[in-house]
């Protein structure tokens, strides 16, 4: 019978976050090794009743001591209950006593950001499975949120601006193909590492972006796509055989750019520029660990465009203020940047680079360099930047016959307010 | 003031389709609701039944009989709440409140009996 005053010790909110934030990808990746990489659903199912049985139980008898005991050890008694029920399974009885045998301390510790070693390397295992190329990026994204990170799939769709009945196809062809192929539930080898490393931080790379990307409407599930990609990413950084420089890499650019996740936004929802964001609402704690592991990624030889990025990420949250943004810095990053990763977002940037340290007319010859590349042609950001080229040259005719093609482009009502915006302030 | 039962009837179906955000984000707002029922001073108990559906007894044809309910899984009480209110609107006002309402929940709300005024009544007529 579960204490009633642990309320008070603790708050029930912090509590049952962390526990299922934290707790739920190691339980799911222990449960996922007794079944086998064949019967992920048996995992996630069991996972979601022990969750279930929480929800139902703890309002009556409070929030259990060790919840995190509690929630496995039910999830245990219904892997046995699964097991008994289908015969199918009888094969998996050894794995599933091993599961209900082990003798491990499951009282949540650590801070939320910090890598918990227990079921470390089930989790890396789920994801490396979750992540193996044989799936499209997209289902490896829509396995990867379901199975290991407890996403429901109305969250998944809702995400990617797709629909619910398109992500559970697509979830359910992903387990079919791991069970067809037969992927087996491991670490890969070390001739193998490297391919599958960069599979699983590229999906890491797409979750984080699209929390971080501005065109999800919803606050919370943005949020939580950027801590899943950090949470799942300081567990590949704390294993031996993953935690390489790119991994590292990766890690800092996340830090760096989620610590400006709450300051990112005005009064009515609209993106702040990084100069006119309040940089006081700026998480110092993550730009400490992202300066923590852009440290570490220095280590080795290896330079990858995910170092660039993070170097870029870190002149930006290490600058006290605006005018002091280290633009040297960032457009040397950028040359190395563009020379390995020709994406015109990434010359356009670099034109913004341009701007700051060499001035409107400099960047402006940047930019019509690039003006006939295909994907600059219906991105708003382009003429949007040339504008202020002009803007800032004095130009207001040119400034704002920009402004006007850029609106023609926007797709979005925060886009054509944030241009309205820059617009007004031509004189 | 009496006594009401809260008798709480779960959809689990509803809960099927939440991830591990939805669910904890639940159970906090349930948290906090028996809490706040506590700071009222409301709160006089509150038990879970198990998800076993139970044993009806009954006497029929000179013998007791020990039956199965029959009760479809969706219908079976999953718990209750004993809170103490002024009258029949304030426990209405309590009850609305509970989170599980807006998980696809139901709640019977029922009065319990207090004996002794049942007697005075009696005594006045």
């Amino acid at each position: 019978m579960g204490t009633v005053h642990s309320l008070e010790k603790k708050s029930a909110r912090e509590l049952v976050e962390h526990l299922f934030r934290r707790d739920y990808g190691q339980m799911v990746a222990r449960l996922a090794r007794a079944f086998g990489s064949e019967h992920l659903d048996l995992a996630e199912n069991v996972m979601q009743e022990a969750m279930i049985k929480a929800l139902q139980v703890w309002p009556f008898e409070g929030i259990p001591d060790n919840p995190s005991g509690w929630l496995f050890q039910v999830a245990k008694n219904l892997s046995l209950d699964h097991i008994r029920r289908v015969k199918l399974f009888s094969e998996k009885e050894p794995q599933i006593a091993d599961l209900v045998l082990e003798n491990v301390d499951y009282t949540a510790q650590g801070i939320e950001m910090d890598f918990n070693p227990l079921f470390a390397d089930d989790q890396l295992k789920l994801a490396f499975t979750c992540c193996h190329p044989i799936l499209s990026k997209e289902a490896q994204i829509a396995l990867t949120l379901k199975t290991l990170c407890g996403f429901s799939v109305r969250e998944i769709a809702r995400a990617f601006l797709s629909k619910d009945e398109a992500i559970e196809q697509r979830i359910v062809r992903a387990k079919a193909k791991i069970r067809d192929e037969r992927i087996p539930y491991e670490i890969p080898t070390l001739t193998e590492m490297p391919k599958r490393l960069d599979s699983v931080l590229d999906v890491l790379y797409l979750l984080f972006n699209e929390g971080y990307s501005a065109t999800i409407g919803d606050d919370l599930i943005r949020t939580e796509l950027c801590d899943e990609a950090i949470r799942l990413n300081v567990q590949i950084a704390g294993f031996k055989s993953t935690n390489t420089p790119k991994a590292r890499a990766l890690l800092a650019l996340f830090y760096f750019q989620s610590s400006r996740l709450h300051a990112r936004l005005d009064r009515s929802g609209d993106l702040l520029l990084l100069e006119e964001q309040d940089r006081s609402l700026w998480d110092q704690e993550r730009i400490q660990y992202g300066m923590k592991y852009l440290h570490l990624s220095a280590e080795g030889d290896e330079l990858t465009d995910f170092h660039l990025q993070a170097s870029i990420a870190a002149c930006h949250a290490t600058a006290p203020d605006f005018e002091q943004t280290n633009w040297k810095q960032i457009l040397a990053d950028y040359d190395e940047l563009i020379l390995r990763n020709h994406s015109p977002v990434v010359a356009l940037n670099r034109a913004v680079a341009i701007l700051m340290l060499n001035g409107p007319k400099a960047a402006i010859t940047e930019l019509e360099k690039l003006a006939s590349l295909p994907p600059l042609k219906n991105y708003y950001l382009f003429p949007a930047t040339l504008a202020e080229c002009y803007r800032r040259l004095g130009d207001s005719s040119q400034a704002r016959v920009q402004y006007e093609k850029a609106t023609q482009l926007a797709g979005t009502e925060p886009e054509r307010r944030f241009l309205l915006k820059r617009m007004n302030l031509i004189r | 003031m009496a006594n009401y039962m809260q008798l709480v009837r779960d959809n689990l179906k509803e809960y099927s389709k939440y991830g591990k955000t939805e669910i904890a984000d639940h159970i906090e707002k349930m948290m906090a609701w028996s809490a706040n029922l506590r700071k009222a001073g409301v709160h006089r108990g509150a038990e879970k039944l198990t998800d076993d559906p139970g044993q009806i007894l009954r006497f029929k044809n000179g013998q007791i009989i020990v039956d199965g309910p029959f009760t479809e899984a969706k219908e079976l009480i999953g718990g209750f709440f004993l809170i103490e209110a002024k009258d029949d609107n304030h426990a209405a006002e309590i009850a609305r409140d509970c989170p599980s309402l807006r998980f696809g929940s139901e709640i019977e709300l029922r009065k319990v009996a207090d004996v002794c005024s049942e007697v005075v009544m009696l005594r006045g007529k």
